[in-house]
């Protein structure tokens, strides 16, 4: 696949060039390269991007200029894709919970998960719990996120993961949490399977609970 | 174990931020809706009402054996704030329930166009366009009243404190260009801006940044004048610096974070490095402040034993009992906890305690008594 675009597309996204990557998206397309062989390019250079984050080279300002060519990128992307891929690595629900309305953090996950070829159902900020386990139902997703940057939102995830259980869902779904605060004790606090620190996290805790070959 | 006090608590506080030996660790906790859920008053009445905010921080004060220097009892007020901080905000008793916290709804309420306007027209034109976008409930022309009202406030409540020994530690804030545009940009937007016209944020920002000192500047010395003490530091707020890459760091965070303290000390003025998020990857850079003169105040997201490390000699370091410790915690993970920051970042002074930002309005008061307790007691460093 990288012959027919040469690797100059995840390079355009590593260097975080928009207008370059912008075009090569339409060249490509144009030229009839078939759509998943682009998405994987673009997902390569995401990758990459998180092992950068990782390494400390790259910084949060550079996840967000890259997931915000990765999201132009999908959008000329998707309409040639056949329904049903592109989330190839499992379905994930993702919300900020209720009485929290913070989402910084929250939408850099989103945009990294889906990077890695996760699908995932963004709910928003101040998600009431019900609409997350109708989410659920609907989409089967077997790993939920959920975000809170101040200390009274623990008390809102806690009581999210409690109807998660309440509604017979918590056996298949694996529940994640993230935010500023968040550690051991409020995972433990809250009833949560595992809490992470930043995108990486997220991206190996669901290639985890989804078990994807990494 | 009880330490023999010999200072004053101004006297401790001075001697802790000029990097002085002190008799114990100064203890300053942020105390603000902590106070009103504590006395079950409703937050909306407490933010409303700045004398009953203030009277029952006083009454927690005393309750909990005092402190060494108070914040003002209601932190928040949205007229203050949005001279520096233009972002939207939630309020309980208007967008939010009547006992909600606050929170900002951060949006982009300022446009790439908005650069050019600052660049034509300077900081005022810009304020003056951008307040009816931030605070759209308020209209323009009440302003100047809700202002004076605030400072008459903090005026009363700095000489009710003042009557009873208390210094007030902070008050007005004092806030960067990038905070400033990444706040009313949003942080997506304005780090999207970096990329797509970096020459122009760097314009705008050196187009508002002297208004935006003098501003602080203007209100640190009005209160000088109003009150026995005024605020011991003037708020300096930072947080989304820590967005950026080195490289952007370099360009349109740092020079800008110097010039503000600098001219603050020039003017004797202590700042308070109100950094939140984590600061960790940024610290060497704190060196190049002047040695003494500044208070860097961390919110348990930075690691503060290596603030220790790499600035202990060269600034005071406060902090950082983290909010999910003070709410989840027991008192004796607490008092752990404090013992540790007092043997590890209390050593050779340079030290205050706090709440890593504000005390979490859901802590558990024996917590938060003590963090306080353990804080007034123990210091194993004398001689």
């Amino acid at each position: 696949m990288t012959q027919a675009t040469n690797g100059k597309l995840t390079s355009a996204l590593v260097e975080l060039e928009e207008e370059r990557a912008a075009k090569l998206v339409s060249e490509q397309l144009a030229a009839g390269v078939p759509p998943l062989t682009i998405v994987d390019e673009m997902r390569r250079g995401m990758g990459e991007i998180g092992e950068r984050f990782a390494a400390g080279t790259y910084f949060l300002s550079e996840l967000i200029m890259a997931s915000e060519i990765f999201r132009a990128a999908m959008e000329k992307i998707e309409p040639h894709l056949a329904a049903g891929t592109g989330g190839e690595a499992g379905e994930i629900v993702f919300a900020t919970v209720k009485g929290d309305v913070h989402d910084i953090g929250k939408n850099i996950i989103v945009a990294m998960l889906r990077g890695a070829g996760f699908r995932v159902h963004d709910l928003g900020v101040d998600v009431p719990v019900e609409r997350i386990i109708e989410k659920l139902r609907e989409t089967g997703a077997s790993v939920l996120g959920l975000s809170a940057l101040i200390t009274t939102s623990f008390d809102s995830m806690k009581t999210t993961i409690e109807a998660v259980a309440q509604a017979g869902l918590r056996d298949r779904v694996k529940i994640m949490i993230g935010g500023g605060p968040v550690d051991e004790r409020v995972r433990a606090y809250v009833g949560a399977d595992a809490y992470g620190h930043d995108s990486q996290d997220a991206i190996k805790l669901a290639r985890q609970f989804l078990a994807v070959e990494v | 174990m009880t330490v023999k006090e010999t200072m004053t608590p101004m006297e401790r506080i001075d001697a802790a931020i000029a990097l002085q030996p002190v008799d114990r660790v100064p203890v300053v906790p942020m105390m603000d809706f902590f106070c009103a859920r504590q006395k079950g008053v409703p937050l909306a009445q407490f933010i409303r009402d700045g004398d009953l905010g203030r009277d029952l921080l006083q009454q927690i004060f005393e309750e909990y054996g005092g402190w060494d220097a108070t914040f003002l009892g209601t932190t928040l007020n949205e007229f203050a704030w949005t001279l520096t901080l233009m972002m939207p905000i939630k309020i309980p008793g208007r967008e939010l329930p009547e006992n909600e916290l606050w929170q900002f709804d951060e949006r982009e309420v300022m446009t790439p166009a908005d650069y050019d306007f600052i660049l034509e027209n300077g900081w005022m034109p810009y304020w003056q366009q951008m307040f009816p976008r931030v605070r759209p409930h308020i209209p323009a022309h009440e302003v100047p009243v809700h202002l004076q009202a605030w400072l008459d406030q903090a005026v009363r409540d700095t000489l009710k404190w003042e009557s009873k020994g208390i210094l007030t530690f902070t008050g007005v804030a004092v806030v960067p260009p990038l905070e400033v545009f990444s706040m009313a940009r949003s942080i997506k937007e304005f780090s999207l801006d970096l990329y797509r016209r970096p020459d122009k944020v760097v314009a705008a920002m050196d187009r508002v940044v002297d208004d935006l000192i003098h501003t602080g500047i203007g209100g640190m010395t009005g209160m000088k004048q109003a009150t026995k003490w005024g605020f011991r530091t003037a708020f300096f707020a930072g947080t989304r610096a820590t967005f950026l890459s080195p490289k952007q760091f370099d360009r349109f965070a740092w020079p800008y974070i110097k010039k503000g303290v600098l001219a603050y000390v020039d003017a004797g003025i202590t700042p308070l490095l109100h950094f939140d998020s984590n600061w960790t990857p940024y610290l060497h850079y704190f060196r190049e402040l002047p040695r003494g003169k500044v208070v860097l105040e961390i919110d348990g997201q930075t690691d503060i034993f290596k603030a220790k490390e790499v600035l202990g000699d060269h600034l005071c370091i406060m902090g950082d009992v983290p909010a999910q410790l003070l709410k989840l915690g027991t008192p004796d993970d607490v008092r752990t906890y404090v013992k540790k920051l007092i043997d590890v970042v209390g050593k050779g002074g340079s030290f205050i305690l706090s709440t890593g930002c504000d005390c979490p309005i859901d802590a558990k008061p024996e917590n938060v008594k003590a963090m306080i307790e353990v804080g007034k007691t123990y210091y194993p460093h004398l001689n």
